[in-house]
């Protein structure tokens, strides 16, 4: 699979600084799962985070902080000569993490690997579902939704299903959006949209999106706050659409 | 042999309170840009060090770069406690702040010296770009708050962020 589409590094900066909203992490997290050149782009963002904190000018810790630190850690069983005991089996929200093959944590999910079709693995892992389990809800005729629950406030965050030939309202966004297709393809001005790619887009894009070719489209679309239609008329149907 | 796989190997009491007295204030330094307050800041500075020695193990098969691995490690403290204090808290802490293994680890020289080639491209900067990524990645602003914070329109902030992060990226080509 190639992807032409990534999102735009100033979003994978923010997600490797920690800022941007746990929706779209969480979208950009099920990118990361099926691209290695994302991947890689996070990995050197990483390294500039580090070399940043080497130029910070460090902070003078209270006296106590280390002892303290070591009083911590023996009780916690971890005294500074002690053995160390094995960790427990992480639960975390969608983080992509680069584990090694070995890592006794979670084996199957070693392989950051692609199945067409399928919900990326991050995703599924969170639901605990594949993709033929959603759960969808009916929007209109040929549009079905998934909304995703979030442990936190921040954002959005939802797989959409769209049958062939259909078009969506033609929209802006009063925040971020970013658009991840995980089944078939759709399009809009500002291209074509396939599987493992992202469209990335921000207030200062209007768009329609339509299903392209004759398969359904299914997406996860993440974004700050729900869209903004264009028209009177449209706006009038969001609360319909719900999306 | 470096400090961090004395902490590792041997448990080196001395070592790790070299390590801490070395990142530490830079952690807590960078927590209060972030805009936590003093008692925020030294503690989440001291959990990072913790999981520092806790998973020095972890860091020295790996053989990344120290700075990058207390960089995500402190990050990721940050956002649990940003979204804990919000409704959640039940997920565990550890796999994500293993170091990368996509590629075969290349030699510890040589990351060592394309940090200190990013710290220098980081100081050599103009102004206006320091300062977006300075926001970002320290002070932990998103890119709407970049633009609200210096009047700027949203692609202006996101052109300066993508010039900085290429000329940063070039010092780093080839060594990771």
């Amino acid at each position: 699979m190639t992807i032409g589409h990534h999102p735009h590094e100033v979003t994978l900066m923010a997600y490797t600084a920690g800022t941007l909203a746990p929706a779209l992490s969480a979208l950009v997290v099920c990118h990361l799962s099926v691209c290695p050149k994302c991947r890689d782009e996070v990995r050197h963002m990483e390294f500039i985070g580090g070399a940043l904190l080497e130029c910070v000018q460090g902070a003078e810790l209270s006296e106590k902080t280390f002892d303290s630190a070591l009083t911590r850690l023996a009780g916690q069983g971890l005294a500074p000569n002690g053995e160390q005991p094995l960790s427990p089996a992480p639960r975390p929200f969608m983080r992509f993490a680069y584990r090694p093959a070995e890592t006794p944590v979670r084996p199957q999910a070693s392989k950051a690997k692609h199945v067409r079709g399928a919900l990326p693995e991050p995703l599924a892992r969170y639901l605990g579902k594949e993709i033929d389990e959603i759960p969808w809800k009916r929007l209109v005729e040929g549009v079905e939704k998934f909304q995703i629950r979030m442990p936190w406030r921040g954002g959005n965050l939802r797989l959409l299903r769209v049958q062939p030939g259909l078009k969506l309202l033609r929209h802006t966004h009063r925040g971020c959006e970013l658009t991840m297709v995980i089944k078939g393809a759709f399009c809009d001005e500002t291209g074509v949209y396939r599987e493992g790619e992202v469209a990335d887009l921000d207030m200062e894009i209007e768009h329609t999106p339509q299903v392209s070719g004759d398969e359904e489209c299914i997406c996860i679309v993440a974004c700050e706050r729900p869209p903004r239609y264009s028209h009177l008329g449209a706006r009038l149907l969001r609360p319909l659409l719900g999306i | 042999m470096p400090e961090i796989e004395k902490v590792a190997l041997n448990r080196d009491q001395q070592a790790f309170r070299h390590l801490f007295l070395t990142f530490g204030p830079k952690v807590k330094a960078m927590m209060l840009r972030n805009g936590a307050d003093v008692e925020t800041a030294e503690e989440i500075a001291q959990e990072t060090m913790l999981a520092v020695w806790r998973k020095a193990h972890l860091f020295v098969e790996d053989r990344g770069s120290i700075s990058t691995w207390i960089f995500t490690i402190a990050r990721n403290l940050r956002i649990d406690r940003v979204r804990r204090q919000v409704v959640w808290q039940s997920y565990g802490d550890d796999f994500h702040e293993l170091p990368s293994t996509d590629e075969p680890p290349d030699d510890r020289m040589a990351r060592e010296q394309a940090q200190s080639c990013v710290s220098e491209a980081m100081r050599n900067l103009p102004p206006e770009q320091r300062e977006v990524i300075d926001l970002a990645y320290i002070q932990g602003f998103s890119h709407s708050q970049i633009a609200q914070a210096l009047k700027l329109p949203l692609g202006t902030v996101k052109s300066r962020v993508r010039l900085a992060y290429q000329k940063l990226r070039n010092r780093v080509e080839g060594t990771l």
